[in-house]
C-alpha cells in the first residue's frame, strides 16, 4: 500500500474529522510493536468470548477496537492487562507479549503487569474516600515504590497536566474527587493511570457516560497521549474511532474480522461484514 | 389506536366534540373517580400502618417518662443500690457494668464480625461463604436465652463461678453474626468498578479490600456497628447465667458484675416500691442510651456515605 493510495482514499473518507485531523498532522516517526498478541482466546467458563485473536499494537499509536455489543471487544481489552481473570470462571489461552515478555507466563505477577498497562473504565471510578491528589497518587504507593512527598507532588502535577486537568484542579488538590464533574472525574482517572508511567493505556469506552464537550476533551487527550505511549481504545462510537485512532480492529462474535489502518477500514473495508457494519452505523 | 389519535389531535376551533370523544370522556371521568377513591383508600391504609408501627415506641417512651423520670436524679447515676426498705441509692454499679461489658464485647466481637463480613462480600460465591452466611442468619435468629445457657456451659461451669468476662463473651457471640451481616451488606454496596479500578492500578486483592473497599464502606459499617451496640446494650438473657449481677460496684472482670438490664430485672420483680421506681428509671436511662447511640450512628456518618462513581 503506497502512501499516495492511502491519501487518495482519505480524500473520499466518510468522516470529515478524519480528514481535518490528518491534513495538518505531521508525519509520524516510524515505530515498533509494543504489545504482540498471539492466538489469544478469552473464556467465561467454557464459552469463548474472544477467539484466537492475533495482532500487534504499535507504540505511539492509537488502536481502536469497534464492534457490536457482546462482540468481545471489552473482554479482549481486559485480557491485555490480566483484568479478565479477576472475574470468577474466566480464563485466557494464548500469549500477550509486552516488550517481548509474555504477561501470562507463570512467573508473571498480574499486579505488576497492571502497573505497566494502565486502564480506564467506562464509568469514572475516582476513589470516593481520597482527595484529588491521593487519587492520582494511588498507584504510586504500590509495591516497593514509595516515593517521597515532594516527588509525589511532582508526579501528581505532571500526570494532571498530561490529562489536561491541572488548571482546573490545582487549587483544590486536597478536596474530594466526588465533587468533580463526570468529565473531570474521567480525566482524573486517566491522570491516575498515567501517574505510574504505563507503557500501554487501555481505555474501555471512556466517553460512554460523558457529555459531548467532555467527550471532546477526552478525545483530544487520547490524541496527545499518542506522543508517548501505546493507546488502545474500545468504543461503540465509530466516529470516535475514526477521529482518534491510527488503526482499527473490527470484532464480531469474538472473532477479529478486520484489522487495518483506520483510514482504510472506514473508506475501503476488505471484509463485507465490516462494510455492512460500518455503513449501517454511519448511516 | 385511531381512537387515541383522535383524542390527541387538537380539534379545529369552534368544532364540537364528536360522539366518540364525548363517550370516551365520560368513561374516563367515571373510572377517574373510582381510581381516585381507591388511591386515597390505599394511601390511608399505608399511612395508618406506618403510624401503627411507631405507636409502641411513642407509647413506651411516654410511659417510661411518666413512671421513671421522677426517680432519675444525680444519685441514680453516682450511688449504688441501698438495701431493701431503705429509700434512695442508684444504679452506678449497673451503669459501669453495662459500659464495661458492652465495651469488652465490642472489642471481642467487632473485629471478628467485620472480618467475616468482608470475607462474605469479597468471596461471594465460595462454598464456605454460603455456609457461613447461612449460619450467621441462624445465629441472628437464635433466642438470646440460648446464647446465655451456651456461654454458661462454656465459660461459667468449667471455671466455677460467674464473671463479667463470660457475660461479655455471650454478648460478643450475639454481636458477631449481626456485625457480619451488616458489614457484608455495606461492603457489597461498594461498586465493583471501584474494585476493578484498584486492581487495574496494580493493587493486590488484599490491598484493594483493605484500602479501597473497606475504606469506602467505613461509614456504613460504623453506622451498622453502633446499631448493633445499641441492641446488645439492652440484652438481659445472655447475662443472667454469665455476669449474674452484683449489688456492689465491681471493676473485676473475673467476678460477677451488674448490668442495667439485670438490675432492672431484679428490681422490677421485687416487692419494694422504691426498687420498682428505680426499675422504671433504669429502663428510661437504658432506652435513652440506646436512642442516643442510634442517633449518633445517624449523625456521625451523615453525608459521608457517598460512594461516588455510580
Amino acid at each position: 500500500m503506497t502512501s499516495a493510495a492511502t491519501e487518495s482514499r482519505r480524500g473520499q473518507g466518510t468522516s470529515t474529522h478524519l480528514r481535518a485531523r490528518r491534513a495538518d498532522a505531521p508525519v509520524d516517526p516510524p515505530t515498533r510493536p509494543r504489545v504482540v498478541v498471539e492466538e489469544l482466546s478469552a473464556l467465561f467458563g467454557k464459552t469463548r468470548a474472544v477467539k484466537d485473536v492475533s495482532m500487534e499494537l504499535l507504540d505511539k499509536r492509537v488502536t481502536a477496537i469497534i464492534g457490536p455489543s457482546g462482540c468481545g471487544k471489552s473482554t479482549f481489552l481486559r485480557s491485555l492487562n490480566r483484568m479478565h481473570e479477576t472475574i470468577s470462571g474466566a480464563s485466557v489461552t494464548g500469549k500477550v507479549l509486552l516488550d517481548g515478555h509474555d504477561i501470562y507466563a507463570p512467573e508473571m505477577n498480574p499486579a505488576s503487569v497492571r502497573k505497566h498497562v494502565g486502564m480506564v473504565f467506562q464509568r469514572p471510578t475516582p476513589f470516593p474516600t481520597m482527595s484529588i491528589r491521593d487519587n492520582v497518587a494511588a498507584g504510586l504507593r504500590v509495591g516497593r515504590l514509595d516515593p517521597s512527598r515532594s516527588s509525589i507532588d511532582e508526579i501528581v502535577e505532571k500526570a494532571l497536566r498530561r490529562a489536561a486537568l491541572w488548571d482546573e484542579v490545582k487549587h483544590r488538590l486536597n478536596t474530594s474527587a466526588v465533587g468533580m464533574s463526570g468529565g473531570q472525574q474521567q480525566r482524573l482517572c486517566i491522570a491516575r493511570a498515567l501517574a505510574t508511567e504505563p507503557k500501554v493505556l487501555l481505555l474501555d469506552e471512556p466517553t460512554a457516560s460523558l457529555d459531548p464537550i467532555s467527550t471532546q476533551s477526552v478525545e483530544e487527550l487520547v490524541w496527545e497521549l499518542r506522543a508517548d505511549i501505546a493507546v488502545v481504545i474500545v468504543t461503540h462510537n465509530m466516529q470516535q474511532a475514526a477521529r482518534v485512532s491510527d488503526f482499527t480492529a473490527f470484532f464480531l462474535h469474538g472473532d477479529m474480522v478486520e484489522f487495518s489502518p483506520t483510514a482504510e477500514i472506514f473508506t475501503n473495508p476488505r471484509d463485507p461484514r465490516t462494510e455492512s457494519y460500518i455503513t449501517v452505523r454511519f448511516g | 389506536m385511531s381512537g387515541r389519535a383522535e383524542v390527541m389531535v387538537a380539534p379545529p376551533e369552534n368544532s364540537r366534540p364528536s360522539q366518540r370523544q364525548r363517550s370516551t370522556a365520560t368513561r374516563t371521568a367515571k373510572t377517574l373517580r373510582r381510581r381516585r377513591l381507591v388511591n386515597s383508600f390505599m394511601v390511608g391504609v399505608l399511612v395508618l400502618s406506618a403510624v401503627l408501627a411507631t405507636v409502641p415506641l411513642v407509647f413506651i417512651l411516654l410511659y417510661l417518662l411518666k413512671a421513671g423520670l421522677s426517680s432519675v436524679n444525680l444519685a441514680f447515676f453516682i450511688k449504688t443500690p441501698k438495701p431493701p426498705g431503705e429509700v434512695g441509692g442508684g444504679m452506678y454499679n449497673a451503669i459501669v457494668g453495662t459500659l464495661m461489658m458492652v465495651g469488652m464485647a465490642s472489642v471481642l466481637g467487632m473485629p471478628v464480625g467485620i472480618g467475616a463480613g468482608l470475607y462474605l462480600s469479597e468471596r461471594k460465591g465460595a462454598k464456605l461463604a454460603n455456609v457461613v452466611r447461612f449460619l450467621a442468619d441462624v445465629l441472628n435468629g437464635l433466642p438470646s436465652i440460648v446464647m446465655g445457657i451456651f456461654a454458661w456451659q462454656l465459660l461459667v461451669k468449667p471455671i466455677g463461678h460467674f464473671s463479667a468476662l463470660a457475660g461479655a463473651a455471650a454478648l460478643a457471640a450475639m454481636m458477631i453474626p449481626m456485625v457480619t451481616r451488616t458489614t457484608e451488606e455495606m461492603v457489597s454496596l461498594v461498586p465493583t468498578s471501584l474494585r476493578e479500578a484498584a486492581l487495574a492500578l496494580g493493587y493486590s486483592r488484599a490491598r484493594t479490600a483493605l484500602t479501597v473497599v473497606l475504606r469506602t464502606a467505613t461509614a456504613g459499617i460504623v453506622t451498622g456497628a453502633l446499631v448493633v451496640v445499641a441492641r446488645i446494650a439492652g440484652e438481659t438473657a445472655p447475662l443472667l447465667f454469665t455476669a449474674l449481677g452484683n449489688q456492689f460496684t465491681s471493676y473485676n472482670v473475673s467476678q460477677p458484675m451488674s448490668a442495667m438490664p439485670l438490675q432492672i430485672y431484679i428490681y422490677a420483680q421485687s416487692p419494694y416500691d422504691d426498687w420498682i421506681k428505680q426499675a422504671w428509671a433504669g429502663s428510661l436511662v437504658l432506652i435513652t442510651l440506646v436512642l442516643l447511640i442510634s442517633l449518633a450512628a445517624r449523625f456521625a456518618t451523615r453525608g459521608r456515605f457517598d460512594l461516588g462513581g455510580d
